[in-house]
């Protein structure tokens, strides 16, 4: 089993690749699963998800990197012993720390569950990125740098040359993670993220 | 304690489910970009998500707004629908939470839009306009 955590700030369009993703994958003959959390106690995700025809397991009220620690670790436990899946996705809050909530599900590997990979793909939104940049920097880097993919999404939003200057500030804080320039909703992009998980 | 990481953003979120009767996705589109707009001047920006999901037994619909330029995006379908269950939440930055509540709900009182809200810890109003 592979899992992999999308990270990245409140509607970033984690949902969106997420579907994708799960739905290339599907069309591999994989198994997937997916868990979702939102901040509050109502969840929107969850329905959206379904909609499509997955199974999402929904963690509402809290975030999964901060109060869920236990929670996480039993919805992962579960979704792996009802449905053995060969891929698992986690779809965290839009203010957590991916890199948390990886730690979280390393905390049980080998005890409890069993994974090859554990990978966290970053996203982030061409349109929103001077305005994160300039007044959230702290904690937008925070919750990217540890990504073992960036994904540079909504680029059908902006001009080329727009999206080669948010791809070039990235690549200089964070050299030494993959870039990838994507549109979640035309799909454009998304096979190159595939290739690297 | 460690602060949270939705602390340490600044991070508020409000939500809640119920039903909506007199349905027109124009008005609720209407709707959400005032809240966009009041967390626009009360935070300086939009940074957050507006959402909700529309469902009845056959159909359904989320409805998102990130951006005040882009304005509320559809996804999915409800056209033969009077009447769906939803859930709706804002998670945004920088804002008060109670003032954002008092804000949610002038928005749907300006736009008249009937709906139920199931029992919740923040709300217990009922809106009727019909
Ligand atoms: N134009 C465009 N819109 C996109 C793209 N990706 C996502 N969106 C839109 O952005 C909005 C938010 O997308 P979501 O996928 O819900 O974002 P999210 O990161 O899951 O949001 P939260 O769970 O609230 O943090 C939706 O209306 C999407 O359709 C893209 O590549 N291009
Ligand atoms: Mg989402």
């Amino acid at each position: 089993m592979n899992i992999y955590v999308l990270g990245g700030f409140l509607g970033s369009g984690k949902t969106t690749l997420l579907m994708k993703i799960a739905s290339m994958f599907s069309e591999r003959g994989k198994k997937v699963s997916i868990i979702v959390n939102e901040m509050g106690t109502i969840g929107v995700d969850g329905t959206t998800i379904k909609r499509q025809g997955y199974n999402a397991v929904e963690l509402p009220e809290g975030c999964i990197c901060c109060t869920l620690t236990g929670t996480l670790q039993k919805s992962v436990i579960q979704v792996v012993n009802d449905y053995y899946p060969d891929i698992l996705i986690i779809e965290p809050t839009g203010l957590a720390l991916p890199d948390k909530v990886k730690s979280i599900i390393e905390a049980i590997k080998g005890t409890s569950v069993e994974y090859d990979q554990l990978k966290i793909v970053g996203i982030l939104d061409c349109l929103r990125f001077d305005i994160f940049i300039t007044k959230k920097k702290d904690f937008y880097l925070k919750q990217l740098m540890h990504s073992d993919v960036l994904v540079v999404n909504k680029k059908d939003l902006v001009s080329e040359k727009k999206l080669q200057s948010i791809v070039g500030q990235v690549s200089e804080m964070f050299p030494n993670i993959k870039i990838i320039s994507m549109s979640a909703t035309s799909g454009d992009g998304v096979l190159e993220i595939l290739e690297v998980l | 304690m460690d602060k949270t990481s939705i602390e340490i953003a600044g991070g508020v979120s409000i939500g809640f489910t119920g039903h909506i009767h007199c349905l027109d996705l124009e008005r609720i589109d209407s709707m959400m970009m005032e809240i966009g707009e009041w967390i626009e001047e009360e935070a300086g920006t939009l940074m957050g998500h507006i959402k909700m999901s529309l469902k009845t037994k056959e159909e359904g619909i989320t409805l998102n707004l990130t951006d005040l330029s882009t304005g509320v995006e559809h996804h999915g379908d409800l056209r033969n629908s009077k009447s769906a269950n939803f859930n709706f939440m804002v998670a945004t930055l920088d804002v008060d939470k109670s003032k954002l509540e008092r804000a949610i709900m002038d928005a749907i009182e300006h736009h008249e839009i009937c709906l139920d809200i199931d029992d919740s810890k923040c709300f217990h109003k009922h809106h009727h306009y019909e």
